[in-house]
């Protein structure tokens, strides 16, 4: 069993060779960071706090005082949402509220609210129609995000008082508090949007499942391009005014040039990100940029947990989309080469009776 | 004109023309392999299954792939991995094959260090080999490069700088490399050129060189003993065949060696469907932007260890040591001032050298993908300093001595 023994030293030495390029370099090029946490209060929290922690140890004044400023901004701004969150909703007068705050900028075109000017576009940038955004948005950012958006979507590196979001709300004091009467509008807001958004969007997915059923596939392809496309919607809402999905054909609704311009860079396509960045990495940039990209100029848009699985598995299934048949091949080959290997062995024995 | 019989068949008929009997003989069957040895000797026929693979799934591929630094990334991404009918399959297989020929290529390496087969009569199959080495390597940068990803893009870039380093020359012979001032599009050409064209053909022929440089000296066996071939063969071919210290190259040795390419083949193909990820680096499935540079830029896990080297010192002394390392196993055979042929746990100091030398490749390959920063730094110059001192001081002192001893 001499030739076991040598086995077992060529994959020792291969096992810690594998084990250095791999798993141990990248836990030492790449920071590790927490998970996935939906309970956006908490997470930011900690989040502002490890900045504030890495700011301290870099002794940079600067960056001292903005994390310390971030930190109490933030406590202070969830504070507010909580506050918000507690209060009982009123749908009809969230309407009401949504037309006279939100209505000149954003549409909600499943209630017929289409007053919105697209000429008041900031550089370029449509605004986002809001007829989905209860159902795949969670609603405590939506909360945040009426209040400060710049802090809730975490681009307040670049949005600051000289140079203020082009989400301009006035729910706030000057204190950063806010007053029972705006807290109440803002809930109201958050209660229409809740209320219409899962009609909005089962609407769009119907519509969908209606023109598929419709076409000539067999059934077993219409049940996965539903599927398909259900999740599909979910990211053209979520991501599609930026990304482009060139792979499925799928064009980003503004131009990147204006884009760039706003953003500061072109947002990737996002055709294979699911191979370049992986599934966890995914999940957890989606969930919080700003924590594993730190500068990034992609705001975090605030999905909730289903939202955020539905977009990565749209994403995994155009950039691995091979991935069930590869596994499916994987086995048969494999237990090809098993069965090739105990008739090349019985081969073997039957010639070697003569050798040894 | 020769005589020519009417033949009783194809096999005559062919024979005739062509002594395939004969040649059959020389090849195959009378081709005569030492009994003694162990599944380390299979690797060879692994590395030729290997570079069998890699050659048809590449023809598969350039049946696809776009040599254009406008298509290149999605002519792969796309086209080869998501349209063609099992693209991604041959892409895979070309991918995994690419890096696991190196790890086969290593143990073999070190098989042949560890059982003295570079030595005495056998030095040509050596260097043979490390040409084939260097071949492949060439083969490898520059089939990486191919998909023009961002690490592909700035890849190509250090590696084409360090022909800056060259005394004189250095600037010009970089531009005259890329064939431009920056890698662009004609470096995507010429390499593409050199890949699928140029040095498969070179590799095939070296291949032919390592194998026919076998014939004379023989292959070495697990004890290094020296075997008188045609006394051994004549006793094979009386019947006497477990008397016989040979056995033929087909079947006997063969069968054994399919039995473990079939082994291999679980493996291999367990990485081609379930874990090609291993070989490719994710930073590789994101298209080349020269205005981006990735955080860190390191190369294939098979070069980790001289590309540590490079860094180990500063910029020139680094250069000057990288390309003594590259050139460094070669002469192996002529460092080894010992006659003793025999494994190394029979060669004391040398059996000490020996897992020296995989101890330091091995810290060598991880500290070089590691950042370049604080510890690191130190641990690469010494493992450096190790490595070169290992082999251009320290094992023709020890085989001198084992020399004297004798």
């Amino acid at each position: 069993m001499k030739e076991l023994k040598i086995f077992a030293i060529l994959v020792i030495f291969t096992g810690i060779v594998y084990w250095g390029v791999e798993p141990y370099a990248h836990s030492q090029m790449h920071e590790h960071t927490s998970e996935v946490n939906f309970d956006f209060k908490a997470g930011d929290i900690a989040q502002a706090e490890v900045e504030l922690k890495k700011a301290n140890e870099s002794g940079k004044k600067d960056d001292i005082d903005f994390a310390t400023k971030k930190l109490e901004d933030t406590k202070k701004l969830w504070a507010n949402v909580d506050k918000i969150a507690s209060l009982k909703t009123d749908v009809e007068a969230g309407k009401a509220d949504f037309e006279a705050n939100c209505a000149s900028c954003h549409r909600v075109e499943f209630d017929e609210l289409v007053a919105a000017d697209d000429g008041i576009s900031a550089q370029g940038i449509i605004y986002p129609d809001l007829s989905t955004a209860g159902a795949i948005y969670d609603s405590k950012f939506l909360m945040a995000i009426s209040l400060n958006p710049a802090l809730a979507m975490k681009n307040n590196k670049k949005y600051n008082d000289e140079n203020p979001h082009p989400m301009m709300t006035a729910f706030l004091e000057d204190d950063g508090s806010i007053s029972d009467e705006n807290a109440q509008s803002v809930a109201n807001i958050v209660g229409y949007l809740n209320s219409i958004g899962k009609a909005a969007l089962e609407a769009k997915k119907t519509k969908i499942a209606n023109e598929i059923n419709a076409s000539k596939l067999s059934d077993s392809e219409k049940v996965a391009k539903i599927n398909f496309e259900n999740k599909k919607v979910i990211f053209e809402e979520a991501c599609g005014r930026c990304h482009d999905v060139k792979y499925d054909g799928f064009i980003a609704k503004v131009n990147g040039g204006d884009l760039k311009d706003y953003m500061g860079s072109t947002p990737p396509d996002l055709s294979i990100i699911i191979r370049a960045k992986g599934d966890e990495y995914l999940h957890k940039f989606i969930n919080d940029t700003q924590k594993q990209l730190p500068g990034t100029a992609m705001p975090r848009v605030g999905l909730n947990e289903q939202a955020q699985d539905d977009v990565v598995a749209y994403l995994t299934s155009v950039g691995d989309s091979k991935k069930a048949e590869r596994e499916d091949l994987g086995y048969k080959i494999m237990a090809y080469f098993a069965l090739l290997a105990i008739l090349a062995y019985a081969w073997k024995n039957a010639i070697w009776k003569e050798l040894h | 004109m020769a005589h020519f019989e009417k033949s009783n068949g194809i096999v005559d008929w062919l024979d005739q023309r062509l002594a395939i009997k004969k040649f059959m003989q020389v090849m195959m069957t009378q081709y005569w392999i030492p009994k003694k040895i162990n599944f380390l000797w299979a690797m060879g026929v692994i590395l030729l299954t290997m570079f069998a693979i890699l050659f048809i799934t590449g023809l598969l591929l350039v049946m696809y792939y776009k040599p254009d630094v406008a298509l290149a990334f999605d002519s792969v991404n796309k086209t080869i991995m998501q349209e063609v009918e099992y693209g991604w399959l041959w892409r895979h297989m070309h991918g995994v094959a690419a890096s696991v020929v190196f790890l086969v290529m290593y143990i073999h390496l070190l098989t042949g260090i560890y059982y003295g087969s570079y030595k005495k009569g056998r030095e040509i199959i050596w260097i043979s080999g490390m040409v084939l080495f260097v071949l492949f390597s060439a083969e490898a940068f520059s089939g990486y490069m191919l998909p023009w990803g961002q690490m592909s893009y700035w890849a190509a870039m250090v590696i084409t700088n360090l022909f800056g380093g060259i005394p004189f020359i250095g600037p010009e012979l970089v531009e005259w490399i890329r064939g431009d001032y920056a890698v662009g599009d004609a470096t995507l050409n010429r390499f593409f050129m050199l890949h699928v064209c140029l040095l498969p053909i070179v590799v095939i022929a070296f291949v032919a060189i390592h194998f026919y440089a076998l014939r004379f000296p023989h292959v070495n066996n697990e004890i290094a003993e020296e075997i008188d071939f045609d006394l051994e063969a004549e006793k094979y071919l009386a019947g006497k065949k477990k008397e016989a210290k040979v056995i033929s190259f087909w079947p006997d040795f063969l069968c054994k060696d399919i039995f473990y390419v079939c082994l291999f083949m679980i493996f291999y193909f367990y990485l081609v469907c379930f874990h090609y990820d291993f070989a490719m680096d994710p930073i590789n499935f994101e298209p080349a932007n020269a205005l981006k540079t990735p955080p860190h830029i390191y190369p294939e896990w098979y070069f980790l260890w001289s590309y540590e080297i490079l860094r180990g010192f500063s910029y020139e002394v680094g250069l000057a040591c990288f390309g003594i390392a590259q050139v460094i196993f070669f002469v192996l055979p002529f460092l080894d001032r010992s006659n003793v042929v025999a494994p190394a746990h029979k060669r004391g100091a040398f059996f000490v050298w020996f897992w020296l030398l995989v101890i330091d490749m091995i810290v060598l390959t991880i500290y070089g993908k590691l950042p370049p920063v604080g510890i690191n730094n130190t641990i690469a110059t010494i493992a450096s300093v190790t490595f070169l001192a290992l082999l251009i001081v320290v094992l023709p002192v020890i085989t001198l001595m084992e020399r004297k001893a004798k």
